[in-house]
């Protein structure tokens, strides 16, 4: 197997300092996130886990670039998000963040092979053809490069998703519920490789989920609950992550 | 879920807004021809009123025959006839006040009008402002607004171009008059000379007619009797009603053809239209397919779903005609003025908005809106109540084999209609219209129906390029418009008719151009020639004099035409110099020799001699001017591809079938060594004398008909942008409606990277390509519709097919950059989104 050369990076591949969020105002204001502090080592995989309004959401837009802040920072790399034009921050996504969706992930006039360079060829660049080889044989879709993805199933969609956020080699990759919309099976074919792609690539991966299952295949799952912080755990595996579940919740 | 409410509000407002614009601006436009057609009816008619409310009877020929003062004073004679007056009247623009800086007084749109002056007050629609009647030889008069328009001075002496052989005469302006109240002579000018002068300068044997003016003793009624008993059957009589219903009906039928010439834009534009708001209603159904598929789950029946959708497509009529009527008002003064800038010179006049305007203008909009509406309406009616769960894929509703089946259908019975039209030998002016625009329209459909086709190879083809220069935005551009190959082909096929219509003008144009560039060439031999510089004008004969006389012009050829009747048949009669006629024509002698020809003989042209069946050594019989007829026998046959048409004769020959001194138009050579600057100063010189006149080398008439030619088609293309303006609307509207639709599709490409200007790009590219499908089929059809048109006319109208390859590529180019423009708004919409906003939608 090839043995990648993992870019030089700092330590830390995310990180934010102080971030709030807060949506509204007067009497209808909302925090989704309270002075969070938290950062992402690199070729970690972090799975965000929390009840529907703890901010989960929220937290992986600001860092991915899809949202700003109210106040505090976001640090993506050596570079803070605050700081950047809405240009600057279309290019930041393109070559150093990647993205899985739940669902629509792909753009139905591409190739499967074509979604998978979008990113590279937004910026006119050209992928690097040995590591292109490497992803797409990782995902196994070395035989459905050329379809449609209306000619795919949920579970290669995905994986396609998966293939074209680690083709530009980014600094981070942000999946939101990427397995929320398959099989159990599926899904963990899918997990299963973006474990993969942190432990062999050292590729950084932050996750959003509801399923401890998909949790478990993190390195470090954060708990959310009202825009903080409230738990977390390293290495953890269903178990322990649900009843971290139901202490946050019961506090 | 408010969030998506308001989206589709917001959405909604643009679609109906654009919806409208189409129907707006075809009502808008019917509307404007209705109001300019009733106004300038009403003022017309009020002229034709003030010309002729004086006159109580007037007599005129019926026949070649006398109405000399003879007549006139039998006609006084009658018991109750108080006066009886003639009067002489010049052809249109065959007499030119001369300014004293040498330029005639000849507006371009109406005429300058020359009459005798009636001395009676009650007859004569006139009064003299300042100064007096003319009363003699070397006088004149003149209405007081071109007067002062032009600067006429009363007392001062001018000089007039005059229909005499001489051609100018010099006169004395003794006053200005006031035509009706307040000369409203609808932008004419009028001059007017004593009767004898009239008569000379007008070069008239007869008066044009005798006005008869009552003195009350007798009903006019039994006056008319007695006139008309003396006169006998070869004369007219008529009294005030009648000519105020000829000279009504003949200023009407002008503002008719007008009014229907606008009316057809209008209704090329409406048609269009129906394209246009049948996509839109398409896409929106197909976009609120679980809303529909909801509302027949909880049990409305197909019949009220349907029923619902046209109810909106009844209010959307209702408000866009509402406000096209208004704008028809705007747009009816806005036409006014763009008319009298080419030079129609329209009068001022009212602009009435009628019952009859309102009712069209409604009926209309409101009936184009639900009929394009029918289709999606029905298809709406039939959706299952299952995709209110299930939704459906984005894709436009139903359609898919059986409509190309059906486009197939119409296109073949459009293609039929039109074939028939063209070649069926049809007599009947309003049966061959219909059969062409009704061919033409189902053609239309028919090849819209058909065009999802070709509509995503013409979509990638063009967009090869644009991805090559744009990469990835490109590329995505190019899908985009190849995807939904339904949509891009109705969006576009409403930029084909117009299109079409432009290109095939272009088609006839350039075969035009190329027969008069190739007729020309062939057969004239001439550098130069003489025409009048108005259609009724002549050449008056000094000027020959005068061409002879120069020192750089030779082979002085002056031709003269006359229509008559050769065994029955229409033909013309020229003659000209036999000495110049190598010098100055190439023929193309098909039999026989000019060598021959004398007073008894004649030249014919081919197609003629063809048709009488008749060949050099026959004889035909050829009406003579005194209604005889001549036997003259063939000895040459010319070509028929020459400017001449039916007979040549000799000068002696021609007096006695035609009856005018003056020519029709003079060729002249150049003087051998002479250079063409010396020859244009020598004509230059004898203009100055006969300003009527304009001189052009070959060179410069080929070029100034080509330039009326290319004026009309620029023309045509200007009336002919409503429909392309409409058009662009649509390609607008669709791309708005496609973005609205792949909402989540671009909040994706922005986050995976596409900076806001590749995606403005990606947009007004995917714009442009969908202008450029319409348009390269917009030229396809049309260049058919033109060879065909080329083909069916006659030949000596239009015979070589020149294609314009330059003016269609440029065409094209142009829908495609003006599709880049349409592509504005959408594009600017699509960078608006808000990515998060996007993804969760």
């Amino acid at each position: 197997m090839l043995v990648m050369e993992a870019p030089v990076r700092t330590a830390v591949a995310a990180r934010t300092e102080g971030a709030t969020k807060v949506y509204g105002d007067g009497d209808t204001q909302v925090t989704a996130l309270d002075a969070v502090d938290v950062s992402f080592s690199a070729a970690e995989f972090t799975a965000i886990m929390g009840p529907s309004g703890s901010g989960k959401s929220t937290l992986m837009h600001s860092l991915a670039g899809l949202d700003r802040l109210s106040s505090g920072r976001v640090i993506i790399g050596d570079t803070d998000l605050s700081k950047l034009s809405e240009k600057d921050l279309t290019l930041l996504r393109r070559t150093k963040i990647g993205f899985v969706f739940q669902a629509f992930n792909l753009i139905p006039t591409l190739t499967a092979e074509e979604n998978i360079t979008l990113p590279l060829d937004l910026g006119n660049t050209r992928p690097d053809p040995e590591w292109l080889d490497e992803v797409v044989r990782a995902v196994d879709l070395i035989d459905r490069l050329g379809h449609k993805p209306n000619e795919l199933s949920g579970g290669q969609q995905q994986r396609v998703a998966v293939a074209r956020a680690l083709a530009s080699r980014p600094e981070v990759v942000f999946a939101d519920e990427p397995t929320g919309n398959l099989d159990s099976h599926t899904g963990a074919g899918i997990l299963d490789f973006m474990r993969r792609a942190v432990r062999e690539y050292g590729q950084t991966i932050v996750m959003v989920t509801h399923d401890p299952v998909a949790a478990s295949y993190a390195d470090r799952v954060l708990f959310l609950a009202d825009g903080q912080i409230v738990s977390e755990l390293r290495d953890p595996d269903t178990d322990s992550i649900l009843s971290t579940l139901r202490t946050a919740s019961g506090r | 879920m408010w969030n998506i409410t308001k989206k589709n509000v917001a959405a909604n407002k643009i679609r109906l807004a654009l919806t409208a614009l189409a129907i707006v601006l075809g009502v808008g436009f019917i509307s404007a021809a209705n109001i300019l057609s009733d106004g300038l009816q009403d003022s017309f008619g009020d002229l034709a009123a003030e010309i002729t409310q004086g006159t109580d009877l007037q007599v005129s020929p019926d026949a070649d025959v006398p109405l000399t003062s003879e007549e006139v004073e039998a006609i006084s004679t009658i018991d109750g006839v108080r006066v009886a007056e003639g009067q002489h009247s010049a052809d249109d623009n065959t007499v030119l006040p001369i300014r004293p800086d040498g330029t005639v007084v000849q507006p371009s749109g109406p005429p300058v009008i020359a009459f005798s002056w009636t001395t009676d007050g009650q007859l004569n629609p006139t009064t003299i402002e300042t100064g007096r009647a003319p009363e003699g030889p070397g006088e004149w008069v003149l209405d007081m607004d071109a007067a002062a328009d032009n600067g006429f001075v009363v007392g001062e002496t001018y000089d007039l171009v005059v229909p005499t052989q001489e051609g100018r005469t010099t006169a004395e302006l003794v006053g200005t008059f006031r035509f009706g109240a307040d000369n409203q002579t609808n932008g004419a000018v009028l001059i007017a000379f004593e009767t004898e002068e009239a008569e000379v300068l007008f070069d008239r044997e007869n008066f044009s007619d005798v006005a008869i003016a009552t003195d009350g003793s007798r009903d006019i009624g039994n006056v008319r009797v007695d006139v008309e008993g003396i006169m006998g059957p070869n004369y007219v009589t008529q009294d005030t009603a009648d000519l105020n219903a000829a000279q009504s009906a003949e200023f009407n039928s002008f503002i008719s053809i007008f009014a229907w010439v606008l009316r057809a834009f209008a209704i090329v534009a409406l048609f269009v239209s129906v394209f246009i708001i049948a996509n839109t209603f398409n896409i929106v159904m197909s976009q609120r397919v679980r809303e529909l598929g909801l509302l027949r789950a909880i049990g409305a029946t197909p019949k009220q779903v349907q029923r619902a959708v046209l109810g909106e497509a009844f209010v959307v009529g209702l408000a866009a005609s509402s406000v096209g009527l208004g704008i028809g008002l705007g747009l009816a003064y806005g036409l006014e003025a763009a008319l009298n800038a080419i030079g129609a010179g329209l009068p001022d006049f009212d602009k009435p908005l009628s019952i009859a305007t309102i009712v069209i203008g409604l009926g209309v909009g409101i009936g184009v809106t639900m009929i394009s509406a029918w289709v999606p309406a029905r298809k709406a009616g039939r959706t299952a109540p299952v995709t209110a769960i299930s939704g459906n894929d984005g894709s436009d509703l139903a359609g898919g084999r059986r409509s190309l089946l059906i486009g197939g259908v119409l296109a073949l019975a459009g293609a039929g209609f039109t074939g028939f039209a063209l070649f069926g030998g049809i007599d009947s002016t309003a049966t061959l219209l219909g059969l062409l625009g009704g061919g033409a329209a189902l053609l239309f459909i028919g090849i819209t129906l058909l065009s999802p086709l070709v509509a995503a190879p013409i979509s990638r083809t063009l967009g090869a390029p644009i991805s090559k220069i744009y990469r990835k935005p490109g590329s995505l551009a190019k899908e985009n418009a190849a995807r939904n190959p339904k949509r891009t082909a109705t969006t576009a096929a409403a930029l084909m008719i117009g299109l079409s219509l432009v290109s095939m003008a272009f088609v006839v144009g350039q075969t035009l151009k190329n027969d008069l560039n190739a007729l020309l060439e062939t057969t004239v031999q001439a550098d130069y020639a003489a025409f009048p510089s108005s259609d009724a004008g002549l050449v008056p004969e000094a000027v020959a004099g005068e061409m002879e006389s120069a020192e750089h012009l030779t082979s002085i050829t002056p031709i003269k035409n006359w229509g008559t009747d050769v065994n029955g048949e229409d033909s013309d009669v020229s003659t000209l110099p036999l000495d110049q006629l190598d010098a100055s024509f190439d023929l193309g002698l098909v039999d026989g020799s000019y060598a021959d020809l004398n007073d008894d003989t004649m030249a014919m042209r081919e197609n003629l001699s063809d048709t009488l069946g008749l060949g050099v050594g026959d004889s035909a019989a050829v009406e003579l001017a005194d209604g005889s007829t001549k036997d003259l026998e063939i000895v040459a046959l010319f070509s028929d591809g020459t400017i001449f048409e039916g007979i040549l004769v000799t000068d002696a020959r021609w007096n006695t079938i035609g009856d005018q001194d003056n020519f029709d138009w003079i060729a002249a050579s150049i003087v051998e060594g002479s250079t063409t600057e010396q020859a244009a100063a020598d004509m230059d010189a004898i203009r100055a004398a006969f300003p009527q006149l304009v001189a052009q080398s070959t060179g410069e008439y080929q070029e100034s008909i080509s330039g009326q030619v290319d004026q009309l088609l620029y023309i045509l293309t200007g009336f002919l942008g409503l429909a392309i303006l409409i058009a662009f609307i649509g390609i607008i509207n669709t791309m708005a409606l496609s973005i609205f639709e792949r909402t989540r599709e671009l909040g994706l490409l922005r986050a995976v990277g596409m900076t806001r200007s590749q995606m403005h790009r990606m947009v007004r590219w995917e714009a442009a390509i969908v202008s450029g499908v319409g348009a390269l089929l917009g030229a396809a059809v049309g260049v058919v519709f033109g060879v065909l048109v080329v083909i069916a006319t006659p030949d000596e109208i239009l015979n070589r097919l020149a294609l314009p390859w330059l003016q269609l590529a440029l065409l094209v180019a142009v829908a495609i950059g003006v599709g880049l423009v349409a592509g504005f708004m959408p594009a600017r919409r699509a960078g608006k989104l808000n990515v998060l906003d996007a993804i969760s939608h």
